[in-house]
């Protein structure tokens, strides 16, 4: 089964703008202060699996009245290490205990090595055999889930030198190897093509977009504010206008999609992301809309 | 090894290894290469390589200070900035973090600096029973276990009690339940009952008396209810009288109406 017809056997795939259930806000959500106004939260597992009290209660209420997207940090995709298999068996309990999420998706790094777990996206060689061995396990995760994967591009701020291969040419080779969906962070891109100077939207051009299933937008601070010098994907920020207008040149062409907008640091009050997820759905929107008239002309 | 290990290895070196930072300021392609980084990948190296690799260390390190700030504050307070980051440096080379799930990450911290901590000299007696505590509080707030279904039986003195599975008894040198941001806690033997409240989920002290925490402590090792409150009585060189027992019924009562003790085993 392709991991198309994979998604659509799973649930139905709910679109526009949604939000990243945080703690922060965990309590108001479920105290129903979103209600109406965002079609669907993303929630990372890992924050939940093997985990009591308060959160998995609170989660489990908010997705009876929510669609829910899964997306992980923990599976270092690219490690060189066994993957976990607890961890695992723990992730799939959790997906299968009713999120109805229609995929788990994780990112294209390596976040582990030699039994230490290091909590970050760490960047991987670009190279035809690492895609080969990532590919590999991608499978390997979509069958103990026995559910569809996405791969999430990620910011990276040291290439790995020698590399015979570009990011966009080992994304395409991941894709097409391990013939999973793309979870297609536009910010990400842009904090590359700023920090490393070539063109986002070259780089879209080259990313098949009928493997994109998901999209995240997110805001990003310099790493030195005196010299500007390198951008940070720290999720800290409101999303920045060229950030938009990539999300709008990705929805133009493929239609409705899940867009995640994301934020993690220098977290606001609900209120004020709520309206920044407007603001954002708002470039949604008229994107969505011009891609309705290209299709009607 | 190929090459595409080899960069996997050095790069998690770069954050793992405590003499990383001085090695790749000082010669970056020779800390890649002596982690097996072959000559040709080092040629194509951006001229910012050591800056960069850094970064990923500085932001690695700092996710973890992080999570211990947020779950031990008033520890993290008293370690004060640069302690802590020096900590976390030696935490990442000696031990790391292992599990995939990041709020744990500080108390494996804790577990690896417990005994460094313990024997300490330029640390505050108190800090690290301070920071077991402040751990205990978010430890219990997110176990797994806890609402278990009650027996629904009475209490019989012959046989042991059920309680909650998130109930521990803490003791302590220090009333670390009584320490501010800034005030030390007092320097006086304490011990402290916690649990997860059932409904509202958050975690409950409670300062218990030295017979009620003796008693307490032999029921959550399994003893029957006679033989913990005889055992504790000997134990604290006490009558078991009918003043106790009224003490510890009404105890006992008090833990059943919190969720906390569930009946009988």
């Amino acid at each position: 089964m392709s991991f198309r017809a994979g998604i659509s056997a799973r649930a139905a795939v709910p679109t526009g703008v949604g939000l990243g259930l945080r703690g922060p806000f965990l309590a108001e959500v479920d105290r129903g202060a979103a209600d109406g106004r965002v079609p669907f939260w993303e929630v990372s597992p890992d924050n939940y699996v093997a985990r009591g009290g308060s959160r998995p209660a609170r989660l489990a209420s908010v997705a009876e009245r929510f669609p829910i997207l899964s997306h992980g940090l923990s599976l270092s995709l690219g490690g060189l290490d066994p993957l976990d298999a607890e961890f695992l068996a723990g992730l799939r309990g959790f997906l299968d205990a009713g999120l109805r999420s229609p995929w788990h998706s994780d990112h294209l790094c390596f976040s582990g090595h030699d039994g230490k777990m290091l909590h970050d996206l760490l960047p991987l060689p670009w190279t035809t055999a690492s895609a080969r061995r990532v590919a590999a396990r991608v499978r390997e995760v979509s069958e103990r889930l026995e559910r569809p994967m996405l791969v999430e591009n990620i910011s990276y701020y040291l290439p790995l030198g020698g590399a015979p291969l570009d990011e966009a040419a080992f994304v395409v080779e991941v894709l097409e190897r391990a013939d999973c969906g793309l979870l297609l962070d536009v910010n990400n891109v842009f904090v590359n093509a700023s920090n490393f100077g070539f063109d986002p939207l070259e780089w879209l051009a080259r990313v098949p977009l009928d493997r994109v299933v998901q999209l995240h937008v997110a805001g990003h601070e310099f790493w030195d504010d005196e010299r500007r010098d390198l951008i940070i994907d720290t999720h800290g920020a409101p999303v920045r206008s060229e950030v938009d207008a990539l999300l709008a040149w990705v929805i133009e062409r493929t239609g409705a999609l899940p867009v995640l907008l994301e934020r993690d640091e220098n977290i606001p009050p609900l209120a004020e992301l709520l309206a920044e997820r407007d603001r954002v759905d708002a470039v949604y929107q008229a994107a969505l809309a011009r891609h309705a008239a290209g299709a009607a002309a | 090894m190929s090459g595409e290990e080899a960069w996997i290895r050095a790069f998690a070196a770069s954050v793992i290894e405590l003499e990383a930072p001085a090695a790749v300021k000082a010669d970056v392609q020779g800390f890649l290469a002596g982690h097996g980084v072959p000559a040709e990948a080092l040629v194509a190296l951006p001229e910012a390589a050591a800056e960069r690799l850094a970064i990923y260390r500085t932001m690695v390190h700092g996710r973890l200070r992080g999570a211990v700030e947020d779950f031990l504050p008033n520890t993290a307070t008293r370690l004060g900035r640069l302690r802590l980051r020096l900590e976390i440096a030696q935490f990442v080379a000696e031990a790391a973090p292992v599990a995939p799930y990041f709020w744990r990450v500080t108390g494996e911290f804790l577990r690896w600096a417990r005994p460094r901590w313990a024997v300490d000299t330029t640390l505050p007696d108190y800090l690290l029973e301070l920071a077991l505590h402040e751990w205990s509080d978010a430890e219990l707030g997110n176990l797994p276990a806890g609402g278990e279904a009650a027996s629904g039986k009475p209490l019989a003195l012959d046989g042991p009690v059920q309680f909650d599975g998130t109930v521990r008894l803490r003791r302590y040198r220090w009333a670390v339940h009584r320490a501010s941001a800034t005030e030390a806690p007092p320097a006086e033997a304490t011990a402290l009952l916690q649990y997860r409240d059932r409904s509202d989920h958050q975690v409950k002290t409670l300062e218990l008396t030295p017979r009620a925490a003796a008693v307490t402590e032999r029921l959550l090792a399994g003893e029957p209810l006679q033989g913990a409150l005889q055992g504790a009585c000997a134990e604290l060189g006490v009558a078991l009288d009918d003043e106790l027992l009224a003490a510890m019924a009404g105890y006992f009562a008090d833990l059943a109406e919190r969720g906390a003790l569930l009946g009988a085993a």
